[in-house]
């Protein structure tokens, strides 16, 4: 009995950090319950937005996705009448990167949508903005970035999320090549 | 403690990063334009108020042993709610603000007001020093960003402002901001690198510590003179 008077009552202290713990958990659930659905539902629209940026369809017209397993960088594949749209996520500097490129009948880029990375802002992140992702826009044979050699203007201070954006566009095209 | 008291110690004679020296890993990482820095600086004013307000709440049947550990819940807890609620209910918010969320967590500026000030003092006093010290940060933030901008990019206002349809402020992180030179230029794009953050930073505490020394051997002077 001494012996547990000279220290902290550890049964206590146990029995208020569950509580805690389980509190905090119960509310996250709650939190979570209630949010799940739309998070869900405004990634699926983001996805579908992101689609409709690179390669625009006239209405009526669907994707349909199709089964690729090619490359491991590449996550989806989606056809059109016009063309395909390829997701892949590819290592950028800091971040796994998460973008869409579509590809048209002859080839072509007609875009490339960043859906989701972690990129350093102010640096790395600028690759989501329209004035870099449009340099892509008509590009039809290997690209590469300027320090490369290319005609790719990289982001200043961001060269490596710039090699990423441009080899993931690359690995793109070859796919769509392949397929057809 | 009164309201001014403490409004005077988070800006100034006590600033979070610049006197306590704590949230400066995220000081350094995020200011690299004034988008960021506003953002993270509002995102964390608030957290910061919230976490002092419960955290003082439960003041009284905290156990002092694992304090640190329920700090740590509530904090982690608590930037995962509004991390869910704005995905939900504000994605454009959630996306302009999506980076720095998560490293609210690991702000020791919200540890380090539960630990040194919400669990000794009233919910009341507790709400008033999350909004100074918040407020403290934002402003220490957004001079970061104003000085590693400019000499960094050559740019003022990146992310917030957009000037090429006339003056707007971009609530979504896509203005560019006004274009004064070219920063790449000059060789200067180390500024807006964690380089330029460390100098900026060191720059920052020595010109604060040499202002609130230099008023307090003043008020020295005063007093002695009124001695005399």
């Amino acid at each position: 009995m001494t012996e547990k008077k000279s220290g902290p009552n550890i049964v206590k202290l146990v029995i208020v950090l569950t509580l805690v713990s389980a509190v905090v958990a119960a509310i996250l659930g709650g939190v979570n319950a209630i949010t799940k659905d739309k998070i869900a539902a405004i990634t699926e629209q983001k996805t579908n937005d992101a689609l409709a940026e690179v390669l625009p369809v006239n209405e009526g017209e669907t994707y349909t996705e199709l089964d690729y397993t090619g490359d491991s960088t590449i996550t989806h594949v989606w056809e059109a009448p016009s063309g395909h749209v390829v997701e892949l996520v590819v290592s950028g500097a800091q971040s796994m990167i998460d973008l869409v490129v579509g590809v048209d009948n002859d080839g072509v880029v007609t875009g490339v949508s960043i859906i989701n990375h972690g990129e350093t802002p102010g640096l790395g992140a600028k690759a989501t903005e329209s004035s870099y992702r449009d340099q892509y826009i008509g590009v039809n044979a290997p690209a590469a970035v300027n320090k490369d050699g290319g005609s790719i203007q990289a982001l200043t201070g961001a060269t490596i999320t710039s090699r990423a954006v441009t080899d993931a566009v690359n690995t793109a095209m070859a796919a769509v090549a392949e397929i057809g | 403690m009164n309201i001014k008291q403490q409004f005077k110690e988070g800006l100034i004679t006590n600033n979070p990063v610049l006197v306590q020296l704590v949230g400066m890993c995220s000081t350094m990482a995020i200011t690299t334009s004034l988008f960021n820095g506003v953002g993270m600086g509002l995102s964390v004013l608030i957290i910061l108020t919230c976490c002092n307000v419960v955290i003082s709440a439960l003041r009284k049947i905290i156990p002092n042993d694992i304090r640190l550990a329920i700090f740590v819940v509530i904090i982690a807890g608590f930037v995962t709610i509004v991390d869910l609620m704005l995905q939900a209910f504000v994605p454009a918010l959630s996306d302009a603000l999506g980076v720095f969320i998560p490293l609210i967590v690991v702000n020791c500026i919200i540890m380090a007001r539960a630990e040194g000030f919400a669990q000794k003092s009233s919910v009341g006093a507790s709400l008033i020093d999350g909004i100074s010290q918040g407020l403290g940060y934002t402003l220490v933030l957004i001079a970061m960003c104003l000085i590693r901008e400019f000499l960094g990019n050559g740019s003022i206002g990146g992310g917030l402002i957009d000037i090429s349809n006339g003056f707007r402020i971009t609530m979504d992180g896509t203005g560019a901001g006004i274009q004064v030179f070219n920063g790449d230029a000059y060789g200067s794009l180390f500024m807006i690198l964690p380089l330029g953050g460390f100098i900026t930073l060191g720059c920052l505490i020595a010109l604060m510590q040499y202002l609130l020394r230099r008023s307090a051997e003043k008020k020295e002077l005063k007093e002695q003179e009124a001695a005399e």
